[in-house]
């Protein structure tokens, strides 16, 4: 049962992201609190965070990425003035850090004020929409292991048509309302079908690091850690892209702006887990495997954290312009049938692979099936279990699929109806 | 009567003791410890209850409509101190690139913002039925309008990319850990298996130097060859190699440590001597020895009857799709907000 939140659901402050500094994590944060009986209480109390072990980019909302073309005069005026504010803003020795965290505050307090102007009616909408699913008398609130959890919970909110294409349904494009009323209108959904935790279907590309970290047995680490632990960060030779993805490159000529599109949904949720992360949680990439570990310099670590604003701000600016071409398309002929896809199970949306990419296939770790329930009672499957060779798994992994699926495949002489025996991923 | 009490009271017991399954570890249950009334023991609601005793709640009300005036209040205030950590993050990195002008802090060149492989992705989701010149000049547009986002001086940018970077409009899963509730959780146990002269399988578990525990999923070895301290000095036969935990817990010099990747039992070349019948049978050995494995270190942690019931439950729980992520806590962001049900530890 979730504390300080009489037993229902807690609607809180996140974590503060880590943009390169930080000059106060809240502490005393408002607390919102829903009863299963669906009374809302209130309360202010210091909230502690947990260490965060993954990201899982769900909705893409575009906010200075250039999407909303209503909102485009007031993001350049936002930037501007942030930007000012960033500028003229001095620390003062002599003053005490309460003083000097007042003239951030009133920037801040004054920025937020503009953009409340042109996104609060944006915004509204989308609390409405979670707000809504809250109050319906088909959501239940109250916390229970096996039929309500937190994993469950989190998809109910999002259950629903709004969040379920990867570019929004007709009904929700801003640009072709003649109206301007709120809409759920975003660049990007990488939302999983409602079945969250069904068997990933294999589409014969790559499972990026979020799957293989979360799908894979229960882990003490963070993804980042995991990727760094099967060597595939950190090192000096490693590109950059390489090392801020935890992921290999795909060419030889790879840039950030580039790699993010190997494996859209893996990769950003990456980036998002980077801004939950803390500056301790890196440490300085050395050329000299005998050399004590050490923490990043201030300009390395500004560096990295831009790296990764960089990589998403790419991202971001590259959605929005694929889907406003199709948009503006759209708007030419307005006729066409606007069916975009549906996302296929977490945490991937449809990743690219390049020439040369072999079909990466994973297998589920025999010690973690079924178990009787005493000992001696065996009652594990009688199935060969498959173990693939290390080269044909990710990067000597150990991997995750049903065996049956698995063994058809490779019992197929040739890869003949390689699309009939597609392994079966859990 | 009396009979019918103490069946509800140990099933009151029990069922909490499932209910705590993902919340701590449970060590073996003498049976006289489940007699013990304790805070612990309390049904689910009623600790919550007593908790939040201790915190002073207002109630704001029960319709739709309090509830959005509130989360619009609290998402504001939220992005407010966001703003500020943001204002001044950019003002560090302003200073830095004045001070340290070599070091060549900021935005990289145009090109390397631009991405050149958008074709794939708007074939892959393509909302419009398009021949392929339509479908080209969608491509076009769409780098003229990514050129246009991003051909902007360096500042500019800088200070775009940070307000982005908040994510005011996204939404996020965030997945919190949570510690497992048995060992066998933390990963499979490592094997290796060798062939003898003879043709005869051994198959061998890989433990901890340190602690004797099996070897799980991430291992480390100590790159400068210390030794084991079980072992002779002289020449070390084998290098240091210890578990996460023990590597967690500083037990040997971290910067003597690199990691191993997890190997699996049968590596190709023992699998090339082998006929495909030799294999599988090796194979279910391999498997065996491992569930035999987990089970001793399960009960040896938490009892016999606890880790049976554990053991099933989580079993089932991982195959089925109410625990997709298996034993985590999940929260869903939107901006600045947080929302989430369940256990917070």
């Amino acid at each position: 049962m979730l504390r300080r939140s009489r037993g229902g659901v807690r609607i809180s402050c996140r974590q503060s992201l880590n943009l390169g500094r930080q000059w106060s994590k809240s502490t005393q944060s408002t607390i919102l609190a829903i009863d299963p009986h669906r009374h809302l209480y209130k309360t202010t109390r210091p909230l502690e965070h947990q260490p965060v072990q993954a990201a899982i980019k769900q909705v893409v909302g575009g906010a200075f990425s250039g999407y909303h073309p209503h909102l485009r005069a007031l993001e350049d005026l936002v930037i501007k003035m942030f930007f000012k504010a960033a500028e003229k803003w001095r620390e003062q020795p002599l003053k005490s850090r309460r003083a000097n965290e007042k003239g951030l505050r009133q920037y801040a307090k004054t920025i937020v004020g503009v953009i409340k102007l042109g996104m609060d009616d944006h915004v509204q909408h989308y609390l409405k929409t979670l707000t809504d699913t809250l109050f319906d008398a088909k959501t239940n609130l109250c916390w229970e292991k096996y039929e309500n959890n937190c994993q469950n919970f989190c998809d109910v909110l999002l259950t629903g048509d709004a969040f379920a294409h990867v570019f929004p349904s007709k009904d929700n494009l801003r640009s072709l309302r003649i109206k301007g009323d709120p809409c759920s209108d975003y660049v990007i959904s990488f939302r999983t079908d409602p079945g969250l935790g069904e068997a990933v279907q294999s589409t014969g590309i790559s499972i990026g690091p979020m799957t293989a970290f979360l799908k894979q047995v229960h882990r003490p680490t963070n993804v980042l850690l995991y990727q760094e632990s099967q060597g595939r960060r950190n090192s000096p030779e490693t590109p950059l892209c390489a090392r801020v993805f935890a992921w290999h490159c795909q060419s030889e000529d790879c840039d950030l702006a580039d790699h993010v599109w190997t494996n859209p949904a893996e990769l950003v949720s990456v980036l998002q887990f980077h801004l939950l992360s803390e500056r301790n949680d890196y440490k300085a990439a050395s050329a000299d495997p005998e050399a004590e570990e050490s923490p990043m310099t201030d300009i390395e670590w500004t560096r990295a954290r831009l790296a990764v604003l960089q990589a998403l701000d790419s991202f971001q600016t590259s959605a929005a312009s694929i889907s406003m071409a199709f948009q503006d398309r759209l708007k030419s002929e307005p006729s066409q049938m606007w069916e975009p896809p549906r996302p296929p199970s977490i945490p991937q949306s449809l990743p690219f692979q390049y020439d040369g990419d072999e079909i990466h296939m994973q297998q589920e770790d025999p010690g973690s099936g079924p178990r009787g329930w005493f000992p001696g009672h065996d009652s594990s499957s009688n199935k060969p279990q498959i173990e693939l060779p290390a080269e044909y798994t990710l990067l000597g992994e150990r991997a995750v699929a049903i065996m049956s699926t698995i063994g058809t495949a490779l019992n197929q002489e040739g890869g003949e109806n390689k699309s009939n025996s597609q392994p079966t991923l859990i | 009567m009396f009979r019918l009490v103490a069946v509800a009271y140990f099933y009151l017991v029990f069922t909490q003791a499932c209910e705590e399954q993902y919340t701590q570890p449970r060590p073996g249950v003498p049976l006289i410890h489940l007699l013990t009334v304790s805070h612990s023991t309390l049904p689910y609601h009623a600790r919550a209850m007593a908790d939040d005793k201790a915190i002073t709640w207002t109630k704001v009300g029960n319709r739709a409509g309090d509830l959005l005036r509130e989360l619009t209040a609290l998402y504001w205030e939220a992005l407010e101190t966001e703003i500020t950590n943001a204002i001044y993050s950019l003002n560090h990195v302003l200073r830095l690139r004045s001070e340290h002008p070599e070091a060549e802090i900021g935005p990289a060149s145009l090109g390397q913002r631009m991405s050149a492989r958008l074709e794939a992705p708007m074939q892959a989701w393509a909302p419009l039925n398009l021949n392929w010149q339509d479908q080209s000049a969608c491509h076009g547009a769409a780098q003229q309008t990514l050129l246009e986002m991003q051909n902007v001086d360096d500042e500019y940018l800088l200070a775009r990319m940070f307000l982005s970077g908040l994510g005011m409009l996204d939404i996020d899963e965030i997945v919190e850990y949570r510690e497992a509730t048995l060992p066998s959780q933390n990963g499979p146990p490592e094997f290796e298996t060798t062939i003898d002269e003879q043709g005869n399988a051994s198959i061998i578990s890989i433990t901890c130097d340190n602690c004797d525990r099996p070897i799980r999923e991430t291992s480390w070895k100590c790159k400068l060859g210390c030794e084991p301290p079980a072992q002779d000095s002289g020449i070390p036969l084998n290098p240091f190699r210890i578990c996460m935990s023990c590597y967690t817990a500083g037990l040997h010099p971290k910067h003597h440590m690199v990691p191993m990747p997890h190997r699996y039992a049968i590596p190709a070349d023992v699998q090339a001597v082998l006929t495909p019948t030799e294999f599988w049978r090796l194979r279910r050995g391999v498997q065996h020895h491992q569930d035999d494995l987990d089970l001793a270190e399960d009960r040896k942690t938490v009892g016999i009857i606890w880790n049976a019931i554990t053991r099933k439950l989580s079993s089932w729980a991982r195959s089925d799709k109410r625990f997709p992520l298996g034993n985590i806590h999940a929260g869903l962001t939107y901006g600045p907000l947080v929302f989430e049900t369940g256990v917070s530890r």
